[in-house]
């Protein structure tokens, strides 16, 4: 059965496998102990936070917070490099296709069991890229969906209900998505809140996504994809072609000109950056274990500033960071062409603009079009009930 | 009540199922399936522009070409199909407002070239004609499905059976060629409406406006008359003022200007694109200097008219119409003429003789023995003497001898069947004498219909353009204009139907227009279309009114549930603008 064709009624609701996973998972759920489904009428949408891409970033550059410049800077009052005219598809079609994931997480209920207590929430994810044509215009080119129930590690959960609920993972194939997984929270992740960490999780489970659709498609060595946000992960490190285009980055890092040994932050390194000009190349000063790559591969990092600074307010405004994954070590002469090549063709992107959308000045518009698209296919809200309560 | 076989809202599944076994859907959905390249869109409901039971939306295909006032057709449920007409066609985009354009485009740097087009796509809002029903049981007519229209659906143009279903033409008597509906990817479609609705007993008349030149109105009236003249020759007599040039003066003359096209249209409708056939064409043409006829063209076998003051006398309202009469005086002493048997000097002046008969024009001029309770002033007599000498002395129609001229009204109350009568009034530019042949000849209409005579047709067809001018938009009403709104009201009964056009439909009164149970509206101004006597077309309709081409014409009928837009071949006969 696929989704388009769905025809749901009384008769046949139990033939669309994710009813048949919530049936299953709430049956384990409510097999020892007690599970009460969330009180309110429809389930909580989890509210991830203002900026989760900010936080992850944060999060990466947390332990590993110095960078260092791996292009010379003649002027260290201004370190910059002006990029000139951007490289617009008509030149030279540098970016074809653009990725974006998303998730959506659900408060299902809380589940008590021998004294303790879990949240249960089920997230779904989504990734989706578009392919932009020769004349502009964007078409879907990969969509895949993941449903998924975040079990948190034992204790709290006890080993009886973990294998209840792992086992009943339903695996029909082909049903665009809709399975149910039940996926588990590492041990050794779980350092703080719990709640906190299964959001993460479901984070992970979407780079994870991105990950398996970016590496889904073969695309030539002249187009490049991009990726919303930072791709500092590990399982990142094997796409080639690829940038990850943060809007909203850490400020956490610092930024280190050798031979010079003062390093400065990411304020005083950009406030001054001009619209059309990008930062150094900067790679981290731990890169191995910032990257933990098993193939050698680094990331390397600049910024660029798409439109021109705001009268007031931050000083931030309309720059994006860029993350190149490098092959072994930064090479001048291989890399510094295709850093300049990607930071033009990333000024033409400027046009259209998804303005007056969120982070509009640091958005670009085909990464907005999978991600309206993206939005547009999961699941409603409505539905998702329907689904678990079915 | 026998319970449906479905139920729409049943798994579709199982109503394919029910739908393969005994129900099957009603003409003309079997219609070939579409291929894939046909469609031109797919149906889009959203939370805030849902689709109803009378319209939906779908987005159109890029590169598509779609036009206002094309049919579209659309699978429904249970098999059934649903067809619509273009209302309107919005180009969206994801942009939020110009003001985010306008940043995109650098702020406002025009040069600026947009690396990935907007996402955008053309919206069109389409009008539920018909569905073409599912059968239920043994209920003889299919069963229209009125659910609205679910999203996602693709939409295809309508074949031409599904445009002729949509209209209602399958199942019309009395058809009457009304002109061909052209889609945008070539489909042409004869129109058909009902007779019943245009001649009677169900409804009558129709009402042609738009702007002049452009809506070929009188034109399109003269198409459908000479439909009628080839289907019901038998039935009807035609009436036609010819009020412009010497346009109706060569209706039994071949057209010189009709192209390969014209033709097959012709052939099309089923109608031969030949003349009227000239034993049954009567021109009668106003009488002018010395006798002689004042048109700008005098066709073989033709007749003048003239008004001597005896034929006029009963009619004398019509000639005084047009007159401001607050008082009544002039009105006082019309009827005092009418109501004499014989007019009779009582005492001589210049002119008359004491006792002597008024018989002339110029009689009636001079006489001035009137009842004291008509004329209570002598100023009343003056002014109505004053008019009486504008309008008749020196003027060759009113005649104190007419000659050879004839009485058009008598001519009128002759009426045969099958016969097409030209009244020709172009260079006659009083509105006074141009009301007074009008009214003349409705009034001698009504007593033609009043006598015994057999023979007469079951229906006549009168052609008055320039209607404003006979019946306009005010609350005063001519004589005239009462003989209009009479025949308007009343005509359908009778027989007599009226074939009216006008520039401005809201310059006519609407007692007329209101009456007229079809509609034509060629390229008419939006100001114009703002006015109540368009409400009967919707605000999306008027819009598309106001874009139309020349030979364009939006017909609203009764039997449509939508005015669609048609075209018409250029007549059978010899007009002026070809030579």
């Amino acid at each position: 059965m696929s989704t388009e064709s769905l025809w749901v009624s009384a008769e046949n609701i139990h033939e669309i496998p994710a009813v048949r996973g919530f049936r299953s998972l709430r049956e384990a759920l409510g097999k020892r102990g007690s599970f009460s489904h969330a009180t309110i009428e429809e389930p909580v949408e989890e509210v991830l936070g203002s900026d989760p891409d900010q936080r992850e970033d944060d999060q990466q550059t947390r332990d590993f917070p110095l960078f260092e410049a791996v292009e010379r800077v003649q002027d260290s009052v201004r370190p910059w490099v002006l990029l000139g005219r951007p490289i617009g598809r008509a030149d030279d079609h540098v970016f074809r296709y653009f990725l974006d994931g998303s998730l959506r997480t659900y408060r299902w209920g809380e589940k008590s069991e021998g004294g303790t207590s879990f949240p249960v929430i089920v997230t779904e994810v989504g990734c989706a890229v578009v392919f932009r044509r020769d004349d502009g215009t964007v078409t879907r080119h990969a969509f895949k969906r993941r449903l998924c129930l975040l079990l948190p590690p034992t204790p709290p959960v006890s080993s009886d209900t973990a294998e209840d609920l792992l086992q009943t993972s339903t695996d029909d194939g082909g049903n665009a998505g809709l399975n149910v997984e039940v996926v588990r929270l590492a041990r050794e992740r779980h350092l703080g809140d719990l709640r906190t960490a299964l959001l993460g999780k479901a984070r992970s489970v979407m780079h994870e996504l991105e990950v398996s659709v970016a590496n889904s498609f073969p695309h030539d060595g002249q187009s490049w994809l991009v990726i919303d946000g930072a791709i500092r992960k590990r399982i990142f490190m094997d796409l080639r072609n690829t940038i990850g285009l943060a809007k909203s980055f850490s400020r956490k890092p610092r930024f280190l000109f050798p031979p010079a040994r003062r390093s400065i932050d990411v304020v005083a390194l950009l406030r001054y950056l001009p619209c059309g000009a990008r930062s150094p190349v900067f790679v981290s000063s731990a890169r191995a274990q910032a990257t933990d790559s098993p193939t050698g591969a680094g990331i390397a990092s600049w910024y660029v500033r798409l439109r021109e600074p705001s009268i007031q307010g931050d000083p931030l405004h309309g720059i994006v960071k860029v993350d190149y994954v490098v092959d072994g070590e930064w090479s001048a002469e291989r890399d510094g062409p295709a850093v300049e090549r990607l930071s033009r063709a990333l000024l033409a992107e400027r046009s259209v603009s998804p303005y007056p959308t969120n982070r509009w000045a640091t958005h670009i518009y085909p990464i907005f079009c999978a991600e309206t698209f993206l939005k547009s296919s999961l699941l409603n809200p409505v539905v998702m009930r329907g689904l678990m309560e079915a | 009540m026998e319970k449906p076989s479905k139920t729409v809202g049943e798994p579709r599944q199982q109503q394919e199922r029910e739908h393969l076994g005994t129900a099957k859907p009603a003409e003309p959905a079997a219609a070939k399936p579409a291929e894939s390249e046909d469609f031109v869109g797919k149906t889009s409901a959203t939370d805030k522009a849902p689709n109803t039971v009378d319209e939906f939306r779908f987005w159109l295909r890029h590169g598509q070409l779609l036009n206002p006032f094309d049919f579209v057709a659309v699978e429904h449920e249970s098999g059934t199909v649903s067809i619509g007409v273009v209302r309107e066609m919005e180009r969206i985009t994801d942009a939020q407002s110009h003001l985010s354009n306008f940043v995109s485009s650098n702020f406002g740097d025009v040069s600026e070239a947009p690396n990935t087009l907007r996402v955008g796509t053309t919206v069109v809002t389409a009008s539920v004609m018909a569905n073409s029903g599912f059968k239920l049981h043994d209920r003889p007519d299919a069963v229209e499905v009125s659910l609205p229209i679910a999203s996602d659906k693709k939409v295809r143009f309508a074949t031409a059976p599904e445009v002729m279903f949509a209209l209602g033409v399958h199942g019309m008597r009395n058809r009457v060629p009304a002109g061909i509906i052209e889609m945008s990817n070539g489909t042409q479609v004869p129109v058909s409406v009902n007779g019943d609705y245009l001649l009677g007993p169900e409804g009558a008349h129709i009402n042609a406006s738009g702007t002049s030149g452009l809506a070929t109105k009188t034109s399109y009236l003269m198409f459908l008359i000479q439909g009628l003249y080839q289907r019901l020759h038998d039935d009807i007599s035609i009436i036609l003022f010819n009020v412009k040039q010497h346009d109706l003066l060569h209706i039994h003359e071949p057209a010189t200007d009709l192209s390969e096209r014209d033709r097959r249209i012709f052939h099309s409708l089923d109608l031969e694109p030949t003349p009227f056939d000239e034993s049954d064409v009567h021109y009668f043409l106003p009488r002018g200097v010395r006798g002689a006829p004042n048109s700008e063209h005098v066709p073989a076998g033709h007749q003048v008219y003239a008004y001597e003051f005896p034929s006029a006398k009963e009619r004398l309202d019509l000639l005084f119409s047009e007159i401001s009469d607050p008082q009544g005086t002039i009105e006082s002493i019309v009827g005092f003429i009418r109501e004499t048997p014989t007019l009779v000097q009582t005492r001589a002046n210049e002119t008359l003789k004491a006792g002597q008969r008024v018989v002339t024009w110029s009689d009636l001029r001079a006489f001035d023995s009137y009842p004291e309770n008509v004329v209570t002033h002598a100023y009343s007599l003056r002014r109505f003497q004053r008019h009486l000498t504008r309008l008749t002395r020196g003027n060759p129609l009113f005649p104190d001898a007419a000659g050879e001229a004839v009485d058009l009204g008598d001519e009128i109350v002759r009426i045969r069947r099958g016969h097409v009568y030209v009244i020709d009034m172009a260079r006659i530019t009083a509105t006074e004498e141009q009301a007074f042949i009008v009214g003349d000849v409705m009034s001698r209409l009504e007593e033609a219909y009043l006598s015994d005579d057999q023979d007469r047709p079951k229906r006549v067809v009168i052609l008055v353009d320039e209607l404003n001018r006979y019946c306009p938009a005010r609350e005063r009403l001519s004589s005239v204009a009462e003989q209009l709104i009479e025949i308007a009201r009343t005509g359908r009964s009778r027989g007599a139907i009226l074939f009216g056009a006008e520039q401005f439909k809201s310059s006519v009164n609407r007692q007329v227009t209101e009456n007229c149970a079809t509609h034509v509206v060629g390229r008419t101004g939006s100001q114009e279309l703002e006015d109540a006597a368009y409400k009967f077309m919707d605000r999306m309709t008027r819009s598309s009114i106001s874009r139309l081409g020349k030979g364009e014409l939006v017909l609203a009928h009764p039997l449509f549930r939508q005015p669609v837009r048609v075209v018409f071949p250029r007549p059978a006969f010899k007009r002026q603008e070809a030579q």
